[in-house]
């Protein structure tokens, strides 16, 4: 059985079937799926209310940009004894951008950076899952962006909270300009800090 | 030859005052987004206010020489020698060449620049870019605009106080005359009071 959670956070702009950000992870508890051995597969479902996704760009002769995108969907699932066959993928909506100025906003949201009309989702999908130590899994996946689909790191650490509880911290820096988004290079930095920060819940 | 009238008009009284209370603002936004530590969203905004209020300073500009225009200035002060009046003429035209050349510095330097913001006024239309992106040109630009800025700053400073010089030490008429009126010319209420009879 293979579980897959939606989670969205609380639609600021009634835009609840549009999606920035969705997380999605599989677990298989199954030693040998193969063989018909039953999947216990854990879905986890994300907590939007404590979910907070944001980056922070660097300029020259500006202060730090920090921001977040308020609507994301995601599905997750993770396997503790096999993080192998755990999955994640994310999606953002690139138009629920926020950094603290409406005029700001729609200036991230035009054609020159996010391009949002265009290109309404950001998407990330892992490709593979690697435990690094006992809290933390360096994520490979693809994330697509202005249409353009690259390879990103990731890396999330990943605590459990006891019971059905799961809090995790993603972390990657995305190359803007190997997605094509190079206005205000090199005032504007080329590196975008995101970090995911969230609750999940079993089931 | 036109007849010299004792005062400036009211539309370019109006103008005048409005001009210094906005270039004021403008100033003082310029110099607040440039130098007060705040957050990116603040100093956005900051910018993009600077830039819209100081591009209409144009339209203003514009509107001061039609009302110019429109109706003869007063003349000089009687008792002033051949040095006043040019220093007099040489502040004003300077004035006017500054409050031409920041605006428009600043709109040549908005549109050369690499992060691309075009003007906007308040989100009901924006200004079109006068120029090509050219980094270098830009922040030529955006030194001329800040040099022209401080000029402007030290233009009105002498402008002030040569108002104020002749409102007070001198004591004529010079201030008087750009200052608005709170009543009525006698003349003028005399006129009504005619216009009134006339009609009852």
């Amino acid at each position: 059985m293979t579980t897959t959670l939606i989670s969205t956070a609380p639609p600021r702009r009634a835009a609840a079937a549009a999606w920035l950000v969705a997380i999605v992870a599989g677990v298989s508890a199954s030693a040998d799926p193969g063989v018909g051995a039953a999947d216990e597969r854990a879905a986890w479902r994300i907590d939007p209310a404590r979910t907070h996704i944001g980056f922070v760009v660097d300029a020259v002769g500006f202060p730090r940009t920090q921001g977040e995108f308020r609507v994301f969907d995601g599905r997750l699932s993770i396997d503790f004894d096999r993080p192998a066959a755990s999955r994640v993928a994310f999606t953002v909506r690139a138009d629920s951008i926020e950094v603290g100025s409406s005029s700001f906003d729609d200036t991230l949201r035009g054609s020159n950076f996010l391009d949002a009309q265009r290109f309404p989702d950001i998407h990330f999908e892992s490709t593979r899952v690697e435990k690094r130590d006992a809290s933390t899994i360096d994520l490979t996946g693809d994330l697509t962006l202005l249409g353009v689909t690259r390879p990103l790191m990731v890396e999330v650490e990943v605590k459990r909270l006891g019971g059905a509880r799961l809090a995790f911290v993603a972390r990657a820096r995305i190359d803007r300009l190997a997605y094509g988004m190079n206005s205000g290079f090199p005032i504007i930095s080329r590196d975008v800090e995101l970090t995911v920060s969230s609750e999940a819940l079993a089931g | 030859m036109k007849t010299r009238p004792a005062r400036w008009s009211g539309g370019v009284i109006a103008l005048h005052w409005l001009s210094a209370a906005w270039l004021a603002l403008v100033f003082t936004l310029g110099l607040t987004a440039t130098r007060a530590t705040l957050d990116a969203a603040r100093k956005f905004d900051l910018y993009q206010a600077h830039k819209a209020l100081g591009w209409l300073t144009l339209a203003l500009l514009a509107a001061r020489l039609a009302a110019r225009a429109v109706r003869a200035a007063p003349p000089p002060g009687p008792s002033w020698s051949r040095a006043t009046r040019a220093a007099s003429r040489l502040v004003h035209a300077a004035l006017y060449a500054v409050l031409a050349a920041v605006p428009l510095i600043g709109w040549l330097r908005v549109s050369s620049a690499i992060v691309p913001i075009p003007v906007s006024l308040f989100g009901l239309a924006t200004i079109p870019n006068i120029a090509p992106v050219d980094a270098d040109f830009s922040d030529a630009m955006a030194l001329a605009h800040k040099l022209g800025a401080w000029s402007l700053a030290a233009l009105v400073v002498v402008h002030a106080a040569a108002a104020l010089k002749h409102q007070f030490i001198d004591r004529d008429s010079i201030f008087a005359r750009m200052w608005p009126r709170r009543t009525p010319p006698a003349d003028a209420i005399a006129g009504s009071d005619a216009r009134k009879q006339a009609r009852g």
